[in-house]
Parts: structure tokens; sequence; C-alpha cells
């Protein structure tokens, strides 16, 4: 499989890089929905790569996921892959839709009477280009409408919409723990996180490469070297920990995946901007599109600390007898 | 440019590892010998996997059949996997184990000689190695030669009847105690190649002509020594590989010593008290502290035993060592301060053996300094990291 995944990688790699210029990318941020780009992925079926029940399914859409994040693709890719795999056993056929999820973490005073919906969530990833959402409400599967729609974007220019229900009626499918959409979107970010990292550390490489100061490229500086390998452990660190929870995708592997992503995220977009001074902060120049986003994602779906949390309780409840299983298995 | 960043990716990436049903139960059967020999032994579990020299726990190990597994069988191995080996070295070291009496021969000095060694020198020592009965020190740094091994001055000179060895190496561990020393010596003048004209030799530290004095470290334990050589003469036979390589072996050597699950779980003990104490109290912090902790750690491992795969597979993973040689080291660093963070307990010296938190503590704090610069230091890990992302 490694080797396939190889191949896989290759080939999604190649579209996306094809496709993200970053003229697309900022007009996504001003609002354009890039729908040419949309209609390549949906041929492509990246969007329903994780659909089915086929085992290495995830492992292609994490595949998928990761080059996403790595060329900042502006569009609700993961959302609507892990929106597809929730859904698969309902009987709406939602092939043609975009659809995305909700973070159970922000409802806010949601109210569920036999199928009518009322109340808020905010942070809908892509939820004003989305015609459904997918929601848990009282350990239910919940697809509902996108209908009145507050715009917001989170620190990337990427939709991040408040929706909100009056006595709407909406669809409820068997039973589904919020934990499993938390946890999906998890682990979705955390590949889009290792992707990003990548970039950052190549276009870090690069500029320190072409730049001179001094006389000299700037990756002749001992201080520039010690910040390039302190970017490629903290991207080895949460790549291995993805590498965990791809293989064993547990509460517990995604928590820590996640945790060493968005640590690593805050990390790498610090230095990644320190090695490019001025123009790593203009607009023009695209580091920006990495590094915000790195900077939102490390907080979408639960940022470290709350992570280091759930990972805690869970080693703390098992006892420290049980640990060192949890570690090797 | 691309050429060089498509290198450095593959060389920064971490295969997945599946173990084997056998690896499996490997396990198993090893923590049924790890409580039986504490029942025999009444050994004390200790994190730092450097200041525990048991040689019948070695012996008891070796009897077994617990090292060198990897090994050709007709120099006392199993022709097992890498990947059994790393069960066996992290089981024992989440024990807490005694395991510094063979730890180095097994881990670098064995698989040294079986790549380079000839084969008096392979029949003769890997065997022992294998029963747990030969251990050796490592002869890198000298007074004037730490980071930059490559300026050594102990000079080896062939006078057609022996090898005459002349020059002092420092902090070489137990070399009061073990058997052999793995030299690196100059056997040419240096040249504008600086990495050429050295050699590795195979010394008796029992019976050849040399003075071991120690070097207390700043716990005023006895585990470095001075090792000084004047015009010590050696049998002709015990050059390790090729006159001249001494560079190349010695860094396919390194690779070894640093990959390794020793690189982050001397604190492992530490961890476990702390989810003990955090199970008797409803506290948040607490329980963040030990979910930091452990996703870090989870990470680690899984890097490591990546590594191992790759030891497997023949390949050379020096750079990806170095990334878990460092990270490895932040690591325990950062166990001691995230715990100090949620706790409140004065490290406490207290008798050697002693279990206590305050003790445990106490001693990893004081072994920390030493963590950085065993296997090499932070500095010239980051040096071998920025060469394998092409910068330097």
């Amino acid at each position: 499989m490694t080797e396939e995944l190889d191949l896989i990688r290759n080939s999604v790699s190649r579209l996306f890089k094809e496709n993200a210029e970053k003229k697309i990318l900022d007009q996504a941020e001003q609002g354009k929905f890039p729908k040419n780009l949309w209609k390549t992925i949906k041929n492509a079926g990246y969007h329903e790569a994780w659909y089915g029940t086929g085992t290495d399914n995830l492992k292609i859409a994490l595949v998928i996921a990761q080059e996403s994040g790595r060329y900042s693709i502006p569009l609700p890719i993961v959302e609507t892959m892990i929106a597809r795999k929730l859904t698969h056993e309902c009987e709406i056929d939602l092939a043609e839709d975009i659809v995305t999820i909700s973070n159970p973490q922000s409802y806010d005073n949601l109210d569920l009477r036999n199928n009518i919906l009322s109340g808020n969530v905010k942070g809908v990833p892509f939820g004003r280009f989305a015609s459904k959402v997918v929601l848990s409400i009282n350990e239910k599967l919940i697809i509902a409408p996108v209908t009145n729609t507050h715009m917001a974007t989170n620190m990337a220019g990427e939709a991040r919409d408040e929706l909100s229900w009056n006595d709407c009626e909406i669809f409820v499918g068997d039973t589904l723990h919020p934990n499993e959409i938390l946890l999906y979107g998890a682990l979705m970010r955390t590949a889009q996180i290792c992707g990003s990292l990548q970039h950052a550390l190549e276009m870090s490489i690069n500029y320190s490469t072409e730049r001179e100061q001094f006389g000299r490229p700037l990756h002749k500086f001992q201080s520039i070297q010690n910040y390039l390998a302190k970017i490629a452990s903290s991207k080895a660190i949460a790549d291995s920990a993805l590498l965990r929870a791809t293989e064993n995708p547990s509460e517990s592997n995604i928590a820590a995946a996640k945790a060493c992503a968005s640590e690593a995220a805050g990390e790498v977009a610090a230095l990644s901007h320190r090695i490019h001074g001025a123009i790593g902060f203009t607009y023009e120049y695209s580091l920006h599109h990495i590094t915000r986003r790195l900077l939102s994602w490390r907080e979408e779906f639960g940022a470290e600390t709350w992570w280091h949390k759930n990972l805690g309780e869970i080693v703390v409840d098992r006892g420290p007898d049980k640990l060192w299983d949890l570690i090797v298995s | 440019m691309i050429g060089k960043i498509l290198t450095m990716s593959s060389m920064l990436s971490f295969p997945p590892v599946r173990l084997t049903e056998d690896s499996l139960n490997l396990r198993a059967e090893l923590r049924e010998f790890i409580s039986e020999s504490r029942k025999i032994l009444d050994w004390k579990p200790r994190s730092n996997f450097m200041s525990t020299f048991s040689s019948e726990f070695s012996k008891m190990l070796g009897s077994n059949g617990y090292l060198g597994i990897t090994w050709p069988s007709q120099y006392g191995g199993q022709d097992r996997s890498a990947l059994d080996r790393f069960v066996i070295t992290e089981e024992l070291l989440a024990a807490g184990a005694p395991v510094a009496a063979h730890w180095v021969a097994e881990r670098q000095s064995g698989p040294l000689l079986i790549r380079y060694g000839n084969e008096k020198q392979k029949q003769v020592i890997l065997p022992k190695i294998a029963s747990g009965e030969c251990y050796f020190s490592i002869g890198m740094s000298e007074p004037n030669s730490g980071s930059d091994l490559a300026s050594i001055r102990t000079r080896a000179e062939n006078t057609g009847q022996s090898w005459k060895i002349t020059g002092t190496k420092v902090w070489t561990s137990n070399a009061h105690k073990n058997h052999w020393m793995i030299l690196l010596a100059r056997t040419s003048p240096p040249s504008e190649k600086r990495h050429e004209g050295m050699s590795q030799f195979l010394i008796d530290l029992k019976n050849d002509k040399m003075q071991i004095n120690p070097i207390p470290n700043m716990l005023g334990q006895h585990e470095f020594n001075e090792v000084v050589m004047e015009e010590m003469e050696i049998p002709l036979d015990r050059l390790i590989g090729q006159e001249g390589n001494g560079w190349q072996q010695v860094t396919a050597e390194l690779a070894f010593e640093r990959s390794g699950p020793e690189r982050f779980l001397s604190s492992y003990n530490v961890l476990l008290e702390l989810i003990k104490v955090s199970g008797n109290q409803q506290n948040t912090e607490m329980r963040k502290a030990v979910g930091k902790i452990v996703s870090r750690l989870m990470a680690l491992r899984t890097m490591s035993i990546s590594i191992a795969g790759m030891l497997e597979r023949g390949e050379n993973p020096d750079i990806a060592a170095a990334v878990v040689k460092d990270s490895g080291n932040d690591f325990e660093q950062q166990v001691i301060e995230i715990t100090r963070e949620v706790l409140a307990i004065e490290p406490i010296c207290k008798s050697k053996n002693s279990q206590e938190y305050e003790s445990l503590m106490a001693d990893l704090i004081l072994q920390l300094p030493s963590f950085s610069f065993r296997g090499g230091t932070p500095e010239i890990m980051r040096s071998i990291i920025a060469r394998g992302l092409g910068v330097r």
C-alpha cells in the first residue's frame, strides 16, 4: 500500500499544484468560490475519497487532505469528505452537493424537537458555499439545510460562517456521537497542517538559499540553519503523530496527532516568518497563505491544550500501568 | 534546488512499520522475563539507562537469547529483524531495567564489528556480547576534540610488528569496568581532507598497557574516565575494517547510537509518577500536562520505530536519527519543566535506589545536562539536519 499511496500522492499533488495559483487563493479570500477548481476536484473524486468501507480509504483521504493543505486549496474538500463518510448509510443522496460539517464545540443553544431545529452554530467551514451541513444533536446524525448565513472568516480568509435555524425542518438519521465529528475534523486538520508545514519548510529553504546578506546566502548563517533544522524537527514530530493516527485512528492517537500538529503549526509559522523577514509580511509574497492557515487550523477542531486535556484524561483514567500498552499499540 | 528538496523530503519521511506476530510474541515473552529477573536479582527500576551496570542482569538476558538477536547465527545471533531488537530495547527501557553493562556493546560495537571486523574479531567477540559477558566503551572524544571529532590527535603507527598508539581519550564511560574499547585514531597526519586518515582499533581494556583515570561527574558518580595511552603496542590484527576508513565507520556507528528509544525514555518513570499523582486529584492542569507529555512521547516512539524499519532495510537513516536524538533531548527537558508547572515538589537526593518521586526527579534533573552531549550535541544534530535539508 505504501507504494500505491506514493503514486496517489504524486498525482494529487500535481493536480493541486497546477491549480493553486496565487490569483485563485486571493480571489477565494475576497469571497469568490473557485468553481472550476471544485469541478476538477469533483471529477477526480477527491471529495468522496473516504466514502465507502475500504480499509485504505482513510489513508487515501488523508493523503488528499495533506496535499490540499500543502497547496492551501481554498475549498471544502475535507469537510465534504467527512460529511459524505458520516452520511454514507443515510438514504439521502448527497452526491452532487457541497456538504460541510459543524464542530460540536461551537453549538450555541441548539434545540431539536422531532424534526424541527432552532439555534445557532459558529465557525462552519465554507458554510456559505454548502447546501447542507452535518451535525450531531442528542447523539443523532442531523442533516440541516444551509439557510441563514452570517458570514465570517478565519485568519486565513477561509469562510467560517455562523448558521442559524428557526423552526427548520431537518433530516434525522441514526446514532452519531458528537465526538465523531470532532475527531474526524481534528484528524483531517492534522493532515492539512502537516501538508502546510511541508510547504513552509520548502519556502523557507528556497528563500534562505536565494536571499543574500553580508555577501552570502542566508542559509550559510548558523542561526538560520538552526531555524530550518527546528522547522524540520517540528514537522517530523507532527508527521510521525499523523502516521500513528493514520495507521490506527483511535481517540488517543488522533488526540496526540492534533496536539502535536497544532504545536508544530505555531512554531513553524513563527520561524518561517523570522527567516523571511519583511518580505514574508507583504500580501504579494505568498508565505502568508500558508502561515495564516497554520495559525487558524491549529485552533480548529480543538487546539493543542484541548487535546492535551482529552489525552491526559484517557491516560490518567487508564492508570500508569496501562500507559505503555497505549504507547506501543 | 528542486532536486535538493526532493532528496530532503525522502530523507526525512518516516515510513510506517507493522510489527509481525513474532515480534508481538517476543514482547509478551520479554515482559515475563523482566518480571522474573526482578524477582531473582531484586533490581530497582531506574530511568537513566547508563547508570545501572549489572553484569548479572546482562548475562541473564544473554543466556535467554535476548542480545545480538539480529546478528548472523554463526556469531551467536539469531538472524532476527531490527524490529524484534527494537521491541526488546523499548521493553527493557520502559521497565527501567539495569542495562548499562551490555548496552553500548550490543547497540553499536557488535554491529560495527559485523560490518567491518575481520573473521577472528567476529568469532572471538560477538558470541560473548550476545551472551551478555562482554562490554564495550567508546573511544572517540579527546581533551581537545569534542564535537569536532575530526580534530583528534591520538596516533596509531604501524611498526611492522604492531600498532603503536599514543594519545588520550576522555568521557570514556565505564572503561574501568568494560572489556574492550573501540578507539578512533589518526593513522596518517591530518590533510586538507580532514575526514581522511583515521582508523578504528580494538583496545583490550583489561590487558593493554594504558592508564585509566576516573573523571567523577557532577553527581559525584564514577562513570567517565580518562584513558591515557603512551606508545601502547597492540597486535596488528586489532585494526577494524580498512585503514583510513575510520570516519565512514564512525558515522555508521553513530546512527545506531542516536535513534533508539533510550533518547526519550529516561524520563518515563517520572511520567508514571505524575500519572499516579494525577489519578488521586481532580486537577485539569495535571491532566493537560500528562497529555502534553504523552502526545510527544507517542510521536517520538513512532519516529524511532520507523527508523528501526529503515535500519532493517539496510538504509542509512543518519539524518532521521539526528532528529530523534535532538527532539528526544528536548522532550526529556520538557518532561521536567511541564511536571514542575503542575506539581510542587522539592527534588530530594536520597539513597541511590529510592523510588520516591522526589528522588526520581532529582536524579533526572541532575543527569539531564549529560543527555545533550551523549551521542552528539544538539548543535551537531542540527547541523546534520541542515545538511540533510541541502543547506550546508
